[in-house]
């Protein structure tokens, strides 16, 4: 929610810029950013709007259906390579998870990027070390994910993902260095799975799951005690 | 133009250089330019041409991703590599999310034999017909590739064409371009339905069957899914017997989909269409909403039963 929230002040999403959610089952966070715009979108049933995962829908700021692990990266390709067909200063930027740096069309299209220069492409990957059943490290190993972006010649950033302050620092630097090498950006955001519910904390136990109305009262409840 | 000699692969690339120097599209590939004819374009339009390396998957992705800002985008790879090992990004980025991309199936069917099973594509109809959204033109001759290309540029939509066959091949039938549907000879008892590049063998299988004593009526198709089945249907409808040559397994063929039509008076299907806009809420609703509650499935039969009483 942090990554969004950031993006969202960072870049003009309304306009021109495009925001690929690739990680689709984070798709509340994303409602929760376009709520704001397009409140009357969201409801529950036949032809609904706001699936489990985001379908297309540019009136509302969706530009492509994602929910279909690494299909986000490979299409922020082609937004990228659009945005400079019509020379245009704009940026796409896509979130992926760690768990999703899985599938192999992810690095086909990081390959892409960086052999076309796509200075305009920014890449930030919400690195929880949680993916559907398990840790990162035990599902799928461990993976030097630094590492393997800069060896297909990515800028490779790092920050805290919940700090809206060093995302916002990192998201500047990131573009400047962009423009100087032309070549594309990855943010690695560390992140906390279910941060702010303690019993939801570094688990993968949030990444599907039903409250019942008075479990959500109690998490909405605690959630203002740590905020106040 | 004069693209003699040319198979339809060849003649592609060729056509979208003539093309070039009057409409304003791109042209990708994954590191097949030359099997599809696409050096000239390369070097006389390069700023034009995108290459993607050898990655079908995120290409496609892309691809589709370009043509949805307004580009017009033809994307070109052998067939097998394209439809099947990117099946699930021509469901989700074309079909699903309607991008209107022209993709691009080279060396279809059996064209590639000596090559081995991985090269050849016996099945892609059948995968990517049950995507809906997507126009697909299986050319006969090379006026029909040009038409097809042709209408894309004028009206960009989602389109698969499926390039078969090698340099032997038909320049034109005399009415082609019409809807990609020609009668090419006079007959009678028995018809004949050419798709795709196989057209070349009608003239000697009339021949062969002439000297049988048989006069059979022949016909070139390129549109495979056409909504013109009923006309299709009436034109055959004289004939004692109707054969459909086609380089593809049954399932997915024009055959199958002119059979399921011709079927329908004893046979019924209630099942998905293929459309994914009335998806959403729970299973029980969404069987609903594509027919398939007991509700729906019983006023289908009785309305239909009604119609035939």
């Amino acid at each position: 929610m942090e990554i969004l929230a950031a993006l969202d002040d960072f870049f003009d999403y309304k306009e021109q810029d495009i925001l690929i959610l690739s990680k689709g089952h984070a798709s509340l966070a994303l409602y929760a950013l376009l709520s704001e715009r397009f409140t009357n979108q969201f409801r529950y049933g036949t032809a609904s709007k706001t699936l489990g995962h985001p379908v297309k829908n540019r009136q509302m700021g969706i530009e492509f259906s994602t929910g279909s692990l690494g299909i986000g990266l490979a299409s922020g390709v082609g937004f990228a390579i659009s945005q400079r067909l019509k020379s245009s200063p704009t940026v796409t930027t896509v979130v992926i998870g760690d768990g999703e740096c899985n599938e192999g069309i992810v690095y086909e299209s990081a390959r892409i990027a960086a052999s076309h220069l796509l200075s305009n492409l920014l890449v930030v990957i919400d690195r929880n070390m949680f993916q559907q059943t398990g840790s990162t490290s035990d599902i799928s190993g461990e993976i030097d994910l630094f590492g393997v972006w800069r060896s297909l010649n990515w800028n490779v950033h790092e920050c805290d993902g919940h700090n809206s302050d060093e995302l916002k620092f990192c998201l500047n630097r990131a573009r400047k260095v962009s423009k100087e090498n032309h070549l594309p950006s990855v943010i690695v955001a560390n992140t906390i799975k279910g941060k702010g519910v303690s019993e939801f904390e570094s688990t993968n136990v949030s990444h599907h799951v039903s409250l019942s109305p008075a479990k959500y009262q109690e998490l909405m409840s605690s959630l203002s005690e740590n905020e106040s | 133009m004069n693209l003699k000699g040319h198979s339809l692969r060849s003649a592609y690339g060729l056509i979208l250089n003539d093309r070039a120097l009057r409409r304003d599209f791109l042209v990708s590939s994954c590191d097949t330019s030359t099997s599809a004819g696409l050096e000239k374009f390369k070097r006389q339009h390069s700023s034009r041409y995108i290459e993607f390396g050898i990655s079908e998957q995120a290409a496609v992705a892309a691809a589709s991703a370009i043509a949805s800002q307004g580009f017009p985008v033809f994307f070109s790879t052998f067939a097998p590599f394209l439809v099947f090992r990117a099946a699930e990004q021509i469901k989700l980025s074309v079909s699903y999310d309607s991008s209107p991309v022209c993709l691009v199936g080279l060396a279809s069917g059996i064209v590639q034999s000596h090559l081995g099973g991985t090269h050849c594509s016996m099945e892609d109809l059948a995968l990517i017909s049950s995507f809906s959204n997507i126009e697909i033109i299986s050319p006969c001759t090379i006026l029909d590739l040009e038409v097809a290309i042709d209408r894309y540029l004028a009206n960009p939509k989602p389109m698969y064409i499926r390039l078969t066959g090698d340099s032997k091949i038909l320049s034109s039938t005399s009415n082609s371009h019409i809807d990609f549907f020609d009668q090419i000879k006079e007959g009678k008892d028995v018809a004949i339905v050419f798709t795709g590049s196989v057209l070349v063998q009608a003239e000697e299988v009339s021949k062969l069957l002439a000297a049988r004593n048989f006069k059979p009526a022949m016909f070139s198709v390129a549109s495979i899914n056409s909504e013109n089945y009923d006309s299709i249907m009436r034109i055959l409808n004289p004939y004692q017997r109707v054969y459909f040559v086609e380089e593809h397994v049954r399932s997915g063929s024009l055959y199958s989909k002119v059979a399921d039509k011709a079927n329908f008076g004893r046979f019924g299907y209630i099942g998905l269409a293929g459309d994914y806009s009335r998806l959403g809420g729970k299973y029980f609703e969404a069987l609903a909403e594509y027919g398939l509650s007991a509700e729906r499935i019983c006023s289908r039969i009785v309305d239909e039963m009604h119609l035939i009483c």
